[in-house]
């Protein structure tokens, strides 16, 4: 028990190191206008355009030249991107319209009531469409 | 008809029925989602049984859109164990989702609920002597305004219930009040600190009762409140370009419960839906990595220190197939848990979406009851498809 306390411990401050080190890096680059939002937790900014809808943000899924340019604009070019995006709504169809106003709700959709359930998000037999996470068999959900 | 034509027959059906109701009557598009999914796990049960079992899922989900601000969903998802059949079910259900509130305004209103049915192929598993065919509902709103573009508050209710097919197992009920706030710190550090409280109802026998005969299992189960209070920090930020992590911690406590409720266990064949409540600490960090070309890397580990209500697991030899309370005992675990998930989404111009998965996650949990320390692998694949 004390050795399994200790090593989580351990583990603790070699991510929380990481977390502090990282910032001063990035407190150097960043600038009021291009505020960084994460709601959803997964670390990246919400905000980052993503034209074909596939979860990858399109800075990651250019070419090495291509991702350069695009990391250096990523910041200050959001709120243009999405202002962008709005002024075009009236041309998508329900289902993109839809996914816009959802995409406001993602920190409500949430609740961290039981961490185990929604740890890894997937996987689990029964959990596919229906599931929030979790095993769930003969009725209880582990 | 057998089992497997009905489900067949009744997604032709959905697909169908929501594909004219779309396009003739006016409801708006409707979106299409359908995955496979196979997979096996060493533990399904998650205790020392070790029950080993292929699984497969395929689903299908139906999405109208009669408004921007609104969606109809409607699933169907059968599930089948290769070495435990009796297990095998079917689910299916109907749900809503609406937003009132536009893509740009500062206050977002969500309201959304369901209804699903779960079916299992036979009446009587081999997991418990009891019918566990369930049905679930979830009600819930939530509302979040953003006062700074680095401050965002929310709030919200989930009504959640779950009514089993058996008239000896009562209803389990919860009402979730939860509330956060949301806040970007200098050098891309997100802080997001969630609290809330559970309110839930329980069935429990007192530990003074003593041999259960069972005939009279659920006659012997007195009713109570089952409250829970939670406070979950998070904090996450990206690591370079193409990764993103975040720490998670949560401490859950029990406000409310009855002292001497006692619950049935795994072994005792009165399995109860109160089994899996437990109070304690948690921490899980989470990183999602884009290094990989096309591919959505999400890796994972959790720690859980969890105290679970008393249950009474261990058969009486001398009563024969009795139980009795004098062999319920505390139970505390010590879990952990890693996982890695790949995502390989493909796109296409006319919009359509096809995405292959590959998922591994490893299990170890020991317990104060015996019954309880087992260690599970995972392995599972699957398809999505969106159209």
């Amino acid at each position: 028990m004390y050795t399994s306390r200790l090593g989580l411990a351990i583990f603790l401050l070699l991510v929380l190191c990481l977390f502090s080190l990282t910032s001063i890096a990035y407190a150097a680059e960043d600038s009021p206008a291009s505020a960084f939002v994460d709601r959803d937790g997964d670390g990246f900014n919400d905000n980052v355009t993503d034209s074909d809808n596939d979860g990858i943000p399109d800075f990651a899924e250019a070419t090495h030249a291509a991702e350069s340019m695009a990391s250096e604009g990523a910041g200050a070019g959001f709120f243009s991107e999405l202002a962008a995006e709005t002024a075009f709504e009236t041309h998508l169809s329900a289902i993109e319209r839809f996914a816009l106003r959802e995409f406001t709700t993602r920190s409500l959709n949430s609740c961290r009531s039981d961490l185990a359930r929604s740890f890894d998000g997937s996987g689990g037999p029964g959990t596919t469409l229906a599931g929030g996470g979790g095993n769930c068999v003969g009725g209880i959900c582990f | 008809m057998s089992p497997t034509r009905r489900i067949g027959v009744l997604l032709a059906v959905m697909l169908f029925a929501c594909t004219i109701a779309g396009e003739v009557a006016g409801v708006g598009p409707v979106s299409i989602e359908a995955s496979l999914a196979g997979g096996n796990t060493r533990n399904l049960l998650k205790d020392w049984s070790s029950r080993e079992t292929a699984y497969s899922t395929a689903g299908i989900s139906l999405g109208l859109h009669p408004l921007a601000m609104a969606e109809i969903e409607l699933i169907g998802e059968y599930t089948t164990y290769g070495q435990l059949s009796s297990l095998s079910n079917f689910r299916y259900g109907a749900g809503f989702t609406l937003i009132p509130t536009g893509d740009s305004a500062r206050t977002s209103l969500l309201l959304s609920g369901f209804y699903h049915d779960r079916d299992y192929r036979d009446q009587v598993t081999d997991v418990t002597s009891t019918e566990f065919s369930s049905s679930e509902y979830e009600a819930r709103a939530g509302l979040a305004h953003t006062f700074t573009n680095s401050f965002q508050a929310r709030t919200g209710l989930v009504y959640r219930a779950t009514a089993y097919g058996s008239d000896d197992v009562r209803d389990r009920e919860a009402l979730d009040w939860y509330t956060g706030v949301n806040v970007t710190l200098p050098g891309r550090n997100v802080l997001d600190v969630e609290a809330g409280l559970t309110h839930g109802n329980l069935d429990y026998v007192a530990q003074s009762t003593g041999g259960i005969r069972p005939d009279r299992a659920y006659e012997l189960l007195e009713q109570a409140d089952l409250n829970t209070f939670y406070f979950s920090p998070r904090l996450s930020r990206p690591l370079g370009s193409r990764t993103g992590i975040s720490l998670t911690v949560s401490h859950r406590q029990f406000v409310e419960q009855p002292d001497s409720a006692v619950v049935y266990g795994h072994s005792t064949g009165f399995l109860s839906p109160w089994v899996a409540s437990y109070e304690g600490q948690a921490v899980a960090v989470n990183v999602k990595t884009f290094l990989i070309p096309r591919l959505i890397t999400t890796l994972g580990a959790g720690y859980w220190s969890k105290d679970f209500l008393t249950t009474v697991e261990t058969t009486d030899g001398f009563l024969g197939p009795q139980v009795s309370t004098l062999f319920a005992e505390e139970r505390s675990d010590e879990q952990r848990r890693v996982f890695l998930n790949l995502q390989w989404p493909i796109t296409g111009r006319g919009g359509w979406f096809i995405e292959p998965s590959l998922y591994l996650g490893y299990v170890s949990n020991s317990s104060t009851i015996d019954v309880y320390d087992y260690t599970d692998l995972s392995v599972s694949t699957g398809i999505s498809v969106r159209l």
